[in-house]
């Protein structure tokens, strides 16, 4: 590509501790390291690519500094371009003395990122990568690319492609049913598998796009959250387990009306535990408000830890929790076994389809079995601590709202009756945003952005 | 002896159902134009399965129609069983398939050739493609005629240096032992081009009589026949129809097969082509899908005047012996006696790719291609080359712009965009699938897409123009008012919607909202509006569909818009691909082999990532602020 000019810039941070690195990109990269540069073996333009050198920079005959020099011959480099890369003795002075030299026999300071543009004009790294680069010259913080980076390579980008595959996996079967039509049987069935692949990716792409929203930040520890309805006991159970008095405990249903959260360690795992407000039918708005917080506290958690109160039998309030917390991984405590038992435990354990416990809080009874039991979890991957991927790219957030919402219609799509290739319409809509993120569509804006950003050409 | 024959405006090589529309389209347009063919007698032949159409084959079909082509027109003269497929599913996938009376098609096309004015048909063999400079001048016969022209199209189908196996029998013919072409390739490889080697096969044809239908069940075409040409008079084609049958394989012919597959030339390696894997031979069936335990068999008869039925979906190169012990396992042909051998075909033909968008050669101007010999398989892909490339060959000598439909246009456009942008390494047969766009490219609104496009190059007349023009204001019109007769929720309109199983209105609505209401349809609403004038069943389909699918054509529309963004940025094709330091390897190759007119087209070739895509759009904003500089 076209690039006249050559580069240099400190690469390390300008501290005063050990050693710092100045690197030179371009075609003159060797001309000019030959001019300061002295040692005791060939001139650096004749060096072989990938070593590393001994001796001195030099300004004019007086010695700078004492350095190992790095010869990186194009192409295979990260810039693509010739790299020299100049190990000096730290310290703030000396480094930009050596700075100043390679500026003066020819060199042009890099901007921020300048490297890595480079990197990307000439083919070395590729567009979600450069989209990462484009963080970082617009925060100007180094952080900030090394958080951005880190995310395109791992969980993230992981996540969005086993999401993106499975929707390529449901519009290969409406098509392979569409062209043929003998083999593939289009009934309910079909239908059945293909409603059950797009909501389960739906499901992981709003709870990713609400990553975003909420502004959560990696959390150590499992999100277990406690629910149940008004005095099951549940903030006795969190006492319990905190072996303190935490919360505030009456006789008077209704009296945790917000969530309140405490961590604490079981057996080597953390455990973020939030109370709630019991959750039932009622007029007071404040205690409302706290319901509505305890459900969606429900949403976000790792764990449910729901308990039922043992002594009274059920009733709708425990049915209209169950509904929501369908889905989760839930452990149910049957508290104040210490009274006599009023509800019926297989059966319980027959409508949620998780481990029951019966425990009482009030004697510290069963409370060994609950710690067992999240270890289990734990062990059989069924848990994972805290939010592992996490949006913090506005235009990722974007491509996934759009997912999402394409998603929502290929379902009401399926609701209505529709047939398949008016679903694919859809799921192709979602696969394209998804790839825009992996940056495997190229898309006409991001492009224009990094053109805009990078002033390409110019 | 060789001698010069008067001169031709184009040369058509090749008869076949690519070749009639390529000569129709030239003569048409004015051009005088010869049509060159082995033997007159297999004119628009069909070598392989009685019927024309199917499940996206259809809708070339009706889009070779509304740019003005013949196939359309020729089946809907000769069929003898209509049926419309997948009438229970969405409109994308309607597809339109008809049973020709083979006889009768040849006949009634090799009548519309002979009568059509500038075109000469002429019984002879060309060996030799005739260039100067790069540039197409002539062809010659094997005879030794020179026929000098100005621009040429092949339509050489499965004939160039064709042999036929059926198990260790080899013949060195083409379809149905009709003469091979064998001077050609030599001539074609001189000029430069590559030629690669595919197969297809055909199934054995039994007599009729032999055969126990009552073990079948009976298909039957469709009560109210739709024809495939948009000129065609519905209510003139309703004719009684024959029936076809179906019946299956089972695991005692699977074993026949499995037995015997040392003796297939295929799996004996005697056969190098490559076949095609959508429509594959009955053993390729077995051995891949090891699991099913049954195909589907279909029989179609050959014609009215003949016993001969085609045994559909059991392809096969065996021997003589073991076809027949395989078909006599499938119910109702135990005692069936075999016509026609099946046989496996294998012929020389070209990877498209040395072609432009426009068919025509990027190495040797003048000279086009279409049908089989750019690797397509099928006679209605076929039919669409042939179409486009007769109509380009008359372009360039009217010196006119090239037809260049684009994926979004039609069936045709993503056919020959693949064909010349990917790597195809088997016969390239059409499919739902391949039409990203689909719900935009119905087989019912192919007229509405296309001929205006017909009526712009000359092949669509001005009687027929106006018609289309008549009912696009129609639709417009009648879709128009719909959207503006407003319901309230009264008493008769919540009768209405609870007899119909519809949920009552809580406000007032339009009337459209409710004809998009999936229990609902625009012909069941005529009880909410008085109003509504009589129209034609083409215009109140047409309303019916784009109001009921608003959401979705306009979601589909918008996928074609953003896709056309990559469409519009052209790479200029003097571009140094070698020079791009940032492509990979494979891509620099592949591009420098393909030279893709836009980046769109770039981005459909298979070794071209994202990552050289966005290296190829920097390259080009580069190049332009370059120039910008420059001036």
């Amino acid at each position: 590509m076209i690039h006249s000019d050559t580069i240099a810039a400190v690469s390390t941070g300008m501290t005063s501790a050990g050693i710092s690195m100045i690197r030179i990109s371009g075609d003159q990269a060797f001309v000019i390291a030959d001019q300061i540069f002295r040692g005791p073996g060939k001139a650096v333009a004749e060096m072989p690519s990938h070593t590393i050198n001994y001796g001195f920079i030099y300004d004019g005959d007086r010695m700078v500094d004492e350095v190992l020099l790095s010869v990186m011959r194009a192409p295979a480099t990260y810039t693509r371009e010739d790299i020299v890369e100049i190990n000096c003795h730290g310290g703030i002075a000396v480094t930009k003395e050596v700075l100043r030299v390679v500026l003066e026999r020819g060199a042009r300071l890099a901007e921020p990122g300048e490297f890595t543009k480079r990197a990307f004009l000439n083919g070395r790294i590729d567009l979600s990568q450069a989209e990462a680069v484009m963080d970082l010259i617009q925060s100007g913080s180094r952080a900030a690319m090394d958080a951005s980076l880190r995310q395109l390579r791992g969980s993230l980008k992981e996540r969005i492609q086993t999401d993106k595959d499975a929707i390529l996996q449901t519009i290969a079967m409406i098509e392979a049913a569409l062209d043929d039509p003998e083999h593939y049987d289009t009934g309910q069935e079909f239908r059945r598998e293909i409603r059950k692949s797009v909501s389960a990716v739906y499901t992981d792409l709003k709870n990713l796009a609400d990553t975003f929203e909420n502004g959560r930040v990696i959390r150590e520890g499992i999100r277990a959250v406690i629910v149940g309805k008004p005095n099951a006991g549940k903030s006795s159970i969190m006492n319990v387990l905190l072996g303190e008095n935490r919360a505030i405990v009456t006789d008077i249903a209704g009296t945790t009306r917000d969530t309140l959260e405490e961590s604490l360690k079981m057996d080597g795992l953390m455990l973020n535990i939030i109370d709630t407000a019991g959750i039932r039918e009622t007029e007071d708005a404040i205690e409302q408000i706290g319901m509505e917080r305890a459900l969606s506290a429900v949403e976000e958690a790792d764990l449910v830890i729901y308990v039922i109160d043992g002594s009274v039998p059920l009733d709708q309030n425990d049915h209209v929790i169950m509904d929501r917390i369908r889905g989760k991984k839930t452990i149910c405590l049957i508290n104040k076994t210490d009274l006599p038992t009023a509800v019926d435990v297989e059966n319980i354990h027959h409508l949620l389809s998780s481990p029951v416990l019966c425990v009482s809080a009030k004697e510290h009874q069963g409370m060994e079995a609950f710690s067992e039991e999240v270890k289990k979890m734990f062990e059989a991957g069924k848990l994972q601590a805290g939010e592992e991927t996490f949006l913090t790219n506005l235009r990722h957030y974007e491509e996934i709202c759009s997912a999402v919402s394409s998603l929502t219609l290929a379902m009401d799509s399926l609701e209505k009756g529709m047939p398949e290739d008016f679903i694919s319409i859809d799921l192709t809509d979602a696969y394209h945003a998804l790839a825009n993120v992996v940056g495997e569509d190229v898309g006409d804006d991001l492009i224009d952005r990094i053109f805009s950003t990078f002033c390409v050409g110019k | 002896m060789e001698y010069r024959y008067e001169e031709y405006d184009v040369a058509v090589v090749g008869a076949g159902h690519a070749g009639c529309e390529a000569a129709l389209a030239c003569a048409r347009l004015g051009l005088e134009t010869i049509l060159f063919t082995i033997s007159v007698e297999s004119i628009a032949l069909m070598p392989c399965n009685p019927n024309i159409g199917g499940s996206s084959k259809g809708h070339l079909v009706r889009e070779i129609d509304a740019l003005g082509g013949e196939m359309g027109k020729n089946i809907d003269k000769t069929f003898i069983q209509s049926k419309m497929l997948n009438a229970s599913k969405g409109p994308a996938v309607h597809s339109l398939r008809a049973q020709a009376d083979k006889q009768d098609y040849t006949r009634e096309m090799r009548k519309t050739l002979e009568n059509t004015e500038h075109l000469t048909v002429k019984q002879a063999e060309i060996v030799d493609i005739v260039a100067e400079n790069g540039k197409v001048t002539g062809v010659k016969s094997f005879t030794g005629g020179i026929y000098p022209c100005k621009a040429a199209v092949l339509a050489t189908g499965t004939y160039l240096n064709a042999r036929c196996l059926c198990g260790e029998a080899i013949t060195y013919t083409g379809p149905n032992g009709l003469k091979a072409a064998t001077g050609l390739t030599q001539s074609l490889q001189k000029l430069g081009i590559e030629l690669v080697r595919f197969k297809t096969g055909t199934p054995a044809r039994m007599d009729g009589r032999t055969i126990d239908y009552s073990k079948m069940e009976e298909q039957f075409g469709d009560e109210k026949i739709v024809p495939f040409s948009f000129t065609s008079d519905p209510e003139s084609l309703q004719k009684e129809q024959v029936s076809c049958w179906l019946t299956y394989t089972n695991e005692e012919t699977h074993k026949v097969i499995r037995d015997n597959l040392d003796r297939s030339p295929i799996y004996a390696g005697v056969i190098e082509g490559t076949g095609p894997r959508y429509c594959p031979s009955i053993e390729d069936k077995v051995v891949r899908f090891a699991d099913k335990n049954r195909h589907q068999v279909f029989i179609e008869p050959e014609g009215l005047y003949t016993n001969e039925v085609y045994i559909g979906g059991m392809s096969s190169s065996l021997p003589e012996d073991v076809q027949i012990r395989m078909y006599r396992t499938v119910p109702g042909l135990e005692h069936a006696k075999i016509v026609r051998n099946a046989y496996a075909i294998e012929y020389d033909c070209i990877p498209a790719t040395q072609l432009k968008s426009s068919l025509e050669f990027k190495a040797v101007e003048g000279l086009f291609s279409g049908g089989q010999f750019n690797g397509s398989s099928g006679y209605e892909e076929a039919a669409a080359q042939g179409l486009v490339a007769g109509i380009n060959a008359a372009m360039k000598i009217l010196d006119r712009d090239p037809l260049i439909l684009k994926r979004s246009d039609a069936y045709i456009g993503v056919l020959i965009d693949d064909l010349v942008t990917k790597d195809v390494h088997e016969p390239y047969r059409m499919m739902t699938s391949r039409a990203e766009y689909r719900l935009l490219l119905r087989q019912d609104n192919a007229d509405l897409r296309l001929t205006k496009i017909g009526h712009e190059i000359g092949l669509i007349d001005e009687d027929r123009y106006q018609k289309l023009l008549e009912k696009e204001r129609a639709i417009k019109e009648e879709i128009r008012r719909v959207e503006n007769v407003n319901l309230g929720a009264n008493e008769h309109v919540q009768a209405f919607l609870q007899e119909n199983g519809s949920p009552a209105l809580k406000t007032g609505v339009n009337l459209a909202d409710l004809i998009r209401r999936p229990e609902l349809n625009y012909q069941i609403t005529a009880a909410l509006d008085p109003e509504r004038p009589d129209l034609p069943y083409d215009v109140t389909q047409q309303v019916e569909i784009q109001i009921k699918y608003d959401g979705y054509i306009k979601r589909q529309l918008q996928q074609v818009e953003k896709a056309w963004k990559m469409e519009e940025k052209k790479l200029p094709a003097d571009i140094n691909y070698s020079q791009i330091s940032g492509l990979r390897i494979e891509a620099r190759q592949k591009l420098e082999k393909i030279k893709p007119a836009s980046i769109g087209q770039a981005s459909r070739i298979a070794g071209v990532t994202p990552a050289d895509i966005s290296v190829l759009l920097i390259y080009l904003t580069q190049m332009k602020n370059h120039e910008t500089v420059k001036r």
